[in-house]
């Protein structure tokens, strides 16, 4: 589907193409002047400086018992000037050093405040939960805004190695998978919205990846029960956005979305809760057509089903029996289900093309 | 004119929901239409042809993986007759598969990959049963060499890839088990010599996937996976060199050389090529992010080897880090504004 689709079935009239072109070629544009793959050397650029940074930090201060009030003052001083930066500033080496102090700063606030509040991850969050919609709301850059929420889940993925890892791990993945999912519903604004939703859904893998490993073994026996219920629970969760995305398409999108579900809750009750996510991820990026989530979740996929054939909770022979009759199911839905013709209003070409 | 062009350019481009959904939130379309708009979009879909191909690839993958699974078990109740028997008739099932469905290119080209899987189980399953003793490389040369065949004829670039992994896996267990224990070669420069073997593979595959009777070889993935892998297996000599180098060794032996020259000619020809030969954006900033980061972690250890407890180095390694992706940012800006001398091979993807 296109603009000029629009038109002709009388969406957009004539008039209004040019503004519907304006909103959105701000994107296209942006990818014009810059590259995708620039911006990714712009936020390689700023890791190593914002490193290099809390080197000169570290050394300046130094790491003495009274040091966290300067660590706290510089840290804020560091993450106003770049958020500042960013903000205002135009041009390559303003948004990289906006972006490197933001990261030093993020980095050395947060120490000096642990070091006041008490030493635990606890304080680490409070601090990174309150600046993370101060930092969003100020920061317009996309690539800050992400930070922002991501310095939120790294403290919770440490909460997971502590004495109440379980609690902390379970609310982490509820959490970051309601934020994906309502983010990928489409009820908020994108372009604002959009850094949070990856953050959240990239979270919500990192759980799903520490789940599946070191956490079965750690939290035996509550752990055990709860994580089969993790897959099922997942697959539910991506049957009803696929649901509402899909509304009024008739009986078979409901069977298609239904067999999703029995499908991918069957694979996470064997075991393998991320390749049930994963599998669910695909769907939703292809009605969404979002095709770089669609590859994220193919790449996820395969590295989630490597991860199944450590897990050490089930038995080798119980999981390739679990994974020869998955296969077969899909197999057969693929020769059963008709090449229809291609409508030539689709969105944008699937994956495989 | 070019006004007219870019125009055409922006109404032209496929839509997705997110685009909708801005247009339906900017008010160019009302609340009303817009529940129209989504209806049609999802009614534009097309499911029936995406479910054929990822429940027929996934399917695949899973069955062959449960086979591996299975397998691996090493079942005790079955006995190595049984097994072999059922890895046989899997790999000549397959082949007469492929046989059979020959007007079917998708079931043949699974088909054949599912042969070159068994016959990798069907090895593994051998030394298991037999104990032979025999190197992991030996495996992994014999499964390379015992499925090339089905390779060839498959004609199926996921394939191709698979077995490349295999042979190259094959290589490196070589290197890792006889050449590098016997002082023939060390770790550094097998890693250079493996990133020359990868390149002399992605040389080819430019080359092959312009032919017509090539076509199916085509795919912008493939040679982003074998410029990331040259990269990776070229880059170890220079990063081995910056942080071992006057710790581990004072001499700058030739082995050092060459493999700083290759990773250095590996860099200036990948850039050129991608830019000024076949276009690849994505390729060409791989090499030059590349470069940027040996750069800055070569200035970082000279810079920080005298001045690690002094806070002026540290702000000065920063501001060199920061001057130098700034730079790799601009140059690959630049470069990426170039025009190809020549116009891009059909595999090409990226604009």
């Amino acid at each position: 589907m296109t603009l000029e689709d629009l038109q002709k079935k009388g969406f957009l009239r004539e008039s209004q193409i040019d503004d519907a072109r304006a909103l959105l070629a701000l994107d296209q544009e942006s990818e014009r002047q810059m590259p995708g793959v620039a911006r990714f050397s712009l936020g390689v650029g700023a890791w190593f400086a914002g490193f290099f940074l809390i080197g000169f930090i570290l050394t300046a201060v130094g790491l003495s018992g009274s040091a966290e009030g300067a660590f706290v003052t510089i840290g804020g001083v560091f993450l106003a000037i770049g958020v500042t930066l960013l903000r205002i500033g135009k041009g390559v080496f303003s948004d990289q050093l906006g972006l490197a102090l933001s990261f030093a700063g993020y980095v050395a606030g947060i120490f000096g405040m642990v070091g006041l509040l008490g030493e635990d991850f606890g304080s680490a969050l409070v601090v990174a939960l309150v600046l993370c919609p101060l930092v969003y709301w100020l920061s317009r850059n996309s690539v800050m805004r992400f930070y922002a929420v991501a310095w939120v889940w790294v403290m919770w993925f440490l909460l997971a190695f502590t004495e109440d890892g379980i609690g902390w791990l379970v609310s982490g993945l509820t959490l970051s998978f309601c934020v994906m999912l309502l983010g990928m519903s489409g009820w908020r604004p994108e372009r604002i919205w959009n850094a949070a939703t990856v953050a959240s859904m990239l979270a919500f893998l990192v759980i799903l990846w520490i789940m599946s490993s070191e956490m079965n073994s750690r939290y035996e026996p509550f752990f055990s029960d709860l994580f089969y219920a993790v897959g099922p629970f997942v697959a539910i969760g991506f049957a009803i956005l696929l649901l509402f995305l899909e509304k009024g398409r008739g009986v078979a999108s409901t069977l298609r979305i239904a067999i999703y579900a029995l499908l991918g809750g069957a694979v996470g009750f064997a075991g393998a809760p991320g390749v049930a996510a994963c599998l669910g991820l695909m769907i939703v990026a292809h009605a969404r057509s979002e095709r770089w989530v669609g590859w994220l979740a193919v790449i996820g996929l395969v590295a989630f089903l490597i991860q199944f054939y450590y897990f050490l909770d089930v038995s080798l022979m119980a999981k390739s029996l679990w994974l020869i009759s998955t296969g077969m199911i899909l197999l057969v839905l693929a020769a059963f289900s008709k090449p229809e013709v291609e409508s030539p209003n689709r969105s944008t070409p699937p994956l495989s093309s | 004119m070019e006004d007219s062009a870019k125009k055409g350019e922006g109404t032209s481009r496929f839509l997705t929901r997110a685009d909708l959904e801005r247009l339906i939130r900017g008010g160019l379309v009302s609340e009303t239409k817009g529940s129209e708009l989504l209806s049609a979009y999802r009614e534009s879909i097309g499911w029936a042809r995406w479910i054929r191909f990822w429940a027929g690839s996934l399917g695949a993958v899973f069955f062959l993986a449960g086979v591996i699974f299975f397998f691996a078990q090493n079942w005790k109740e079955m006995s190595p007759l049984l097994r072999f028997l059922i890895l046989e008739v899997a790999v000549i099932a397959s082949v007469v598969g492929a046989l059979c469905f020959r007007a079917h290119e998708a079931i043949k080209q699974w088909c054949l990959v599912a042969a070159s899987v068994f016959t990798g189980v069907l090895i593994a399953v051998y030394g298991q049963v037999y104990q032979t003793g025999a190197d992991a490389f030996e495996v992994f040369a014999l499964w390379s060499l015992l499925m090339l065949a089905w390779v060839v004829v498959a004609k199926f670039a996921p394939l191709w890839m698979f077995w490349l992994v295999v042979a190259e896996t094959a290589a490196v267990l070589y290197a890792g088990q006889v050449l590098v224990p016997s002082g023939a070669l060390s770790w550094p420069l097998v890693h250079t010599v493996m990133g020359i073997m990868t390149v002399a593979f992605l040389i080819l595959w430019e080359l092959l996937s312009r032919a017509k009777p090539f076509a199916w070889l085509q795919g912008d993935w493939i040679r982003v996976m074998l410029v990331t892998a040259t990269l990776y297996f070229l880059s170890v000599m220079p990063w081995m060199t910056i942080f071992d180098f006057a710790y581990q060794s004072d001499e700058w032996g030739s082995a050092q050389s060459v493999g700083v020259l290759a990773w250095l000619i590996g860099i200036v020809v990948g850039t050129w090529y991608y830019v000024r030969g076949t276009r690849s954006v994505l390729s060409m900033s791989l090499c030059v992010l590349c470069a940027t980061v040996i750069l800055v972690c070569l200035l970082g250890r000279w810079m920080l080897d005298e001045l690690w407890d002094n806070a002026g180095g540290w702000l000065i390694a920063s501001l060199l880090a920061l001057a130098c992706f700034g730079g790799a940012t601009a140059l690959i800006v630049k470069l990426a504004r170039m025009e190809p001398v020549r116009s891009s091979g059909a595999g090409e993807v990226e604009s």
